[in-house]
């Protein structure tokens, strides 16, 4: 059973609580929403992933009608084209153009290869080569979700309630910071051991646990460093 | 008996001097038990799920619908997993297993033509689970899933009776306390150590009471009790020296 996550305005309660300060309203919103930011951007993108699923036509590219405008970090993009999965490499525009342009003639219908984003300032546009011979569908996967604009009391926060205590000492410690000046490294060293945890937590798998370490398996013996990799926070 | 929400309201009720504070409580308790769970890795809180997405013929949305419906209900969170186990039952050598991240299979099968298949070898019977974010919008519905957003039709034929084929092992959150759940409400953690729960809610009361000395005291409490209760808990569960000093090891290990 999931715990339900609470709104913005229930955050900023417990906020003014540790602050032992009311009445901040909407300023407690700005804090809570420049310490999501901050999370979001401190974060491995894998918490905060989030995937469209668009279609290539037979040819070389999908227009930028699917692609969000949030698209700023892609992290992976997955290929399926009759059936079959393909797992393309990204490459920079730079690069994109290079292989498009100079490369060794490939015919259509092989499958795709290297994966680009292309923005012109105003829309993105993804591209895939070598062109392929029936539509392809992608499934993009991308790092984003912060806020362009502070939070209102309704809001809903992209953090799952197991997690909102980070953003409850982040938003304190950037209060505490004028409010209570003497005490601010106490909000801030909470908000940041929380956070530490976090991301130590979001890194996490059962075959990490070192107690499951200690019993015979494929992880036995190895130290937690040698966990298995996890998203990359960006590709280049 | 259980060492109940009411009383870590009375106890902060006490210590701070104040009345009136026993809805603040209960939500410090549930942040506690959110932030113990997490940090200490609680093996407790690792569960295993059976999940069985519906396989069509149609390797798109409506395995991913199916997926999602289940592990809405099961994880609904982001401790949750990246294991993605793909159990045959007629072989359970071909057991194992197992996605971590999109990046393995980015870095191993990347422009190259996958089918999966039981039986094939490794890691072509590999998933792709990817985690996603999901929401429809209002609070309590709010869920990170991983998504199956495609497979490939040979999987889809091979494992069409796979109702039970696939597990999910995860970090669960523990139910918070509210007002739905009550006062006499409690869980493992704090039956097992409340003095621990107590010194973390006290962290927050006496923010709350503007007390920065209490804060150290019980900050400097809460840490020590929580690395004693990982080094409980993993002793109970793997190395039990303390056993071991008891009983030999053979009997240790069901032998002679």
């Amino acid at each position: 059973m999931a715990n339900a996550i609470s709104t913005v305005e229930s955050i900023a309660n417990e906020v003014a609580d540790l602050l032992r300060h009311d009445n901040l309203d909407v300023r407690i919103y700005q804090w809570i929403g420049l310490a999501y930011n901050d999370i979001v951007q401190r974060s491995p993108l894998e918490l905060f992933c989030t995937y469209t699923e668009l279609t290539v036509d037979s040819g070389e590219y999908v227009s930028n009608a699917a692609i969000p405008d949030q698209i700023g970090t892609p992290v992976a993009a997955i290929f399926m084209n009759a059936s079959k999965v393909y797992m393309a490499r990204y490459v920079t525009p730079a690069d994109y153009n290079r292989i498009t342009s100079t490369g060794a003639e490939v015919p259509v219908g092989v499958v795709p290869l290297f994966w680009t984003i292309k923005n012109d300032g105003a829309t993105y546009t993804l591209f895939i080569t070598p062109p392929a011979s029936g539509d392809t569908v992608v499934t993009l996967v991308w790092g984003g979700n912060y806020l362009d604009t502070p939070p209102t009391n309704t809001s809903i926060l992209n953090l799952p309630y197991h997690f909102e205590h980070v953003l409850i000492w982040g938003a304190a410690a950037i209060g505490a910071s004028i409010l209570r000046t003497p005490m601010f490294p106490v909000y801030e060293g909470e908000y940041g051991q929380a956070f530490d945890e976090m991301i130590s937590l979001v890194g996490y798998r059962p075959d990490a646990v070192p107690v499951l370490r200690s019993i015979k398996g494929p992880y036995a013996g190895t130290p937690k460093l040698q966990a298995p990799p996890r998203f990359p926070q960006n590709i280049s | 008996m259980a060492w109940e929400v009411q009383d870590f309201q009375e106890q902060v009720e006490v210590m701070t001097g104040h009345a009136n504070v026993s809805d603040k409580v209960m939500t410090w308790v549930s942040r506690t038990l959110m932030e113990v769970a997490g940090k200490t890795y609680w093996t407790k809180q690792v569960k295993t799920e059976a999940v069985a997405p519906s396989y069509t013929d149609t390797p798109s949305t409506t395995v991913t619908e199916n997926w999602a419906t289940w592990t809405t209900f099961y994880t609904a969170n982001p401790m949750a997993l990246h294991r993605l186990s793909y159990v045959t039952t007629a072989d359970v050598r071909d057991s194992v297993l197992v996605r971590e991240s999109v990046q393995d299979f980015y870095a191993k099968q990347h422009a190259v033509s996958v089918t999966y298949s039981e039986g094939d070898a490794d890691p072509a019977r590999y998933c792709v689970p990817m985690w996603s974010s999901y929401h429809t919008g209002t609070a309590g519905t709010y869920y990170f899933l991983p998504s199956i957003a495609h497979y490939p039709q040979s999987m889809v034929t091979t494992v069409a009776t796979a109702v039970t084929h696939l597990e999910l092992s995860y970090l669960s959150a523990p139910n918070k306390m509210s007002a739905a759940t009550g006062a006499g409400s409690s869980n493992w953690m704090t039956d097992k150590y409340p003095m621990v729960v107590l010194a973390g809610v006290m962290r927050y009361a006496s923010l709350y009471i503007g007390d920065a000395q209490a804060y150290r005291i019980w900050k400097g409490k809460y840490e020590n009790g929580l690395k004693d209760m990982l080094m409980n808990e993993e002793m109970v569960v793997a190395s039990t020296p303390s056993m071991r000093a008891v009983y030999p090891e053979d009997v240790l290990r069901g032998g002679q």
